[in-house]
């Protein structure tokens, strides 16, 4: 398969600062080592906790955030050092969708000064910019006559629809959606979800979907990453890891799903709570909450192997143990 | 506990055609509309809808605390043998804290943050139980105990801060508790929180109220929470009750378009397939004109099992 974006040993830590004078310098290690390929032509799900570096990982992979080791390859292009300058003609592939349609478009700016600044950021104006902007509104859902418009008269989907829209206008053949459902209702969720595919075939795009939300990942990705405390522990296809799952860790993120059928109550308890990414622990970071660990597990990191054709797993233990999937 | 009262078949919390509207300059919105449910010792009732469809005012006007320009103007909210519509604002805040507690979405706006979480716990316990500010103390620790917090006796002298999103819930829960509440109030409790945290405090949520044969009203918008949690469900949408049955039935028999409509948006069979549950807008169920007087009269089409309609059930 083509590969369209792949991370290559991708790290990231953040210092926090104390003001407290003698103390240390703290480090958070949002990102370590991370290893992910991004197919042509597929949604690639990243799940996991908040605060396990999923966004910083998006953030990582549009260079809206400089990773502090590791290679970053857009296309078969490396774009880890690239210059500014050099960068802009890449960054018209990637775009983003942000969660919060309230924050990311200035409410001060009609709909069609906010389609329009792609074009003017990018310096180019087509001659059909109008044109292309109403194509876009139309695309997504909307009227042209929305583009007199300015965001607070729009209601939290329609103003997705416009945060879309956006990311549609320069082409892109990448977005990275960081949890754009996340603050809608469910019969809207269920809109966007379906534009999103019905945008995805007519552009022929292909999306990264960061998300918490175990059972909006299974409606629209053709695969998922899983995502613990900086680093990938599982990627498999949708319906693999939703059956079959690898790792303990996934399989703890879907028995705590609650599913919608009365009929399947669960009795299901998940163990202690994400540790804080201060105290990172050693051997696997997974160990001290995992109901399979073993010696091994607290001493020694597994790292993400083949398992099957398509599927990756980071657990000593994958072999022998057998999880429970819904 | 108050076994004297719950008998069986007496409901605790028996609301009559509750409407609660807001005047303001631009017109009268109509929040609640004609709202008729019951909630009964140990059980629990789920409302359901989308953002803005009335649920927490329904809520809000259960313990008075409709804001303003919001007003109760119909119906009746019967519990312990007093109607809450007609208390008086001091005896209703005996009732409120004391009798039926609530907890929202964000723990935080529930929290003071210039106050340890101890001196909260023990605010409620002195003002509501009369206790002294030792007996308040040891109270307070045994709280958050029986709430799963672990140290409970460092964690009196925490700030809010200083907890996870999933401690804070805890701790509120634990002053929901103080006053060994008959009614809980839940406000999309597990909202705000991770999926391994949520199923953390449901199950806590669910263990306190098997133990206090507590009345769980739980308000949320995920279908998934209510099928595992809920004995009864309620839909609204746009401020009046659509569908009302026993969990099972509406998972199986949903009638009303609207609630047909959600539970597609979240079917089983979608949760493994990875195509998008197609939906185009003219197939949406159309929005009730808030300004209609006339309500589709309730009808009943099973045991327990009402909706909201014009066409004769067959």
């Amino acid at each position: 398969m083509n590969e369209l974006l792949r991370l290559d040993n991708v790290s990231k830590t953040f210092s926090l600062r104390s003001r407290a004078p003698g103390s240390k310098c703290k480090m958070i290690r949002a990102v370590s080592a991370v290893n992910l390929c991004v197919h042509r032509d597929e949604v690639l799900g990243l799940v996991g906790e908040s605060g396990c570096g999923k966004s910083t990982l998006g953030k990582l992979a549009t260079r809206l955030l400089p990773a502090d080791s590791g290679s970053i390859f857009f296309d078969t292009t490396d774009i880890t050092h690239l210059s500014a300058r050099r960068m802009r003609p890449l960054r018209r592939k990637v775009q983003m969708i942000f969660q919060d349609p309230f924050s990311s478009l200035n409410p001060r700016m009609r709909i069609h000064d906010i389609l329009a600044e792609p074009f003017i950021i990018h310096k180019i104006s087509p001659a059909d910019m109008h044109a292309q902007i109403g194509k876009n509104l139309r695309a997504v859902g909307l009227e042209v006559t929305d583009a007199q418009r300015y965001p607070h008269e729009f209601s939290g989907g329609q103003r997705q629809r416009i945060g879309i829209a956006r990311a549609l206008t320069l082409h892109p053949e990448l977005i990275i959606a960081d949890e754009p459902v996340s603050a809608l209702d469910l019969s809207v969720q269920a809109q966007i979800i379906a534009l999103l595919h019905d945008l995805k075939r007519e552009f022929s795009l292909t999306y990264v979907f960061i998300s918490h939300d175990l059972s909006v990942v299974s409606r629209i990705c053709t695969r998922v990453a899983v995502m613990y405390l900086g680093r990938i522990v599982e990627t498999a296809p949708t319906q693999d890891i939703f059956k079959t799952p690898l790792h303990p860790y996934t399989e703890m993120l879907l028995q705590a799903l609650p599913v919608a059928d009365p009929h399947r109550r669960k009795e299901y308890v998940p163990g202690p709570d994400i540790p804080a990414a201060l105290s990172y622990p050693d051997g696997c970071p997974f160990h001290p909450r995992c109901p399979y660990a073993i010696a091994r597990c607290a001493t020694l990191l597994p790292e993400l192997t083949a398992a099957g054709t398509m599927r990756q797993v980071a657990c000593h233990r994958h072999q022998e143990l057998c999880l429970r999937g819904i | 506990m108050h076994a004297d009262h719950s008998i069986a078949t007496d409901p605790l919390l028996q609301i009559e055609d509750l409407s609660t509207f807001f005047f303001t300059s631009s017109g009268i919105i109509k929040a609640v509309r004609n709202l008729s449910m019951t909630l009964h010792a140990g059980q629990t009732t789920a409302l359901v809808g989308e953002s803005g469809c009335g649920k927490s005012m329904t809520a809000l006007s259960i313990l008075g605390l409709v804001p303003k320009p919001g007003r109760i103007v119909d119906g009746h909210i019967w519990f312990d043998k007093r109607d809450l519509t007609l208390l008086a604002p001091e005896q209703l805040r005996r009732v409120r804290g004391n009798q039926i507690a609530m907890i929202f979405q964000d723990p935080m706006t529930a929290l003071n943050p210039v106050f340890t979480i101890g001196a909260q716990i023990e605010e409620v316990l002195v003002l509501h139980q009369g206790l002294n500010k030792k007996e308040a103390r040891a109270k307070a620790a045994e709280l958050l105990h029986q709430v799963g917090m672990p140290n409970p006796q460092e964690r009196l002298d925490s700030f809010p801060h200083q907890l996870s999103g999933g401690m804070r819930q805890r701790a509120t829960i634990a002053m929901a508790l103080a006053c060994d509440p008959q009614i809980l109030i839940a406000d999309e409790p597990t909202t705000a929180l991770d999926v391994t945290i949520q199923a953390q405090i449901m199950h806590l949520l669910h263990t306190q109220q098997l133990q206090r044969q507590m009345g769980l009203l739980l308000i949320s918008h995920d279908l998934g929470v209510v099928a595992q949690h809920a004995d009864q469900i309620a839909l609204m949408y746009a401020g009046m009750i659509v569908e009302q049955a026993d969990t099972f039935s509406i998972f199986d028999r949903p009638h009303h378009p609207y609630t047909r409509h959600l539970l597609s948006c979240v079917s089983a069979d979608s949760a493994t397939s990875t195509a998008a549950a197609p939906h185009s807008q003219a197939q949406w169920p159309p929005r009730f004109r808030p300004h209609t007087s006339e309500l589709p009269p309730m009808q009943q089409i099973g045991a327990q099992h009402w909706v909201r309609t014009w066409e004769v059930p067959a």
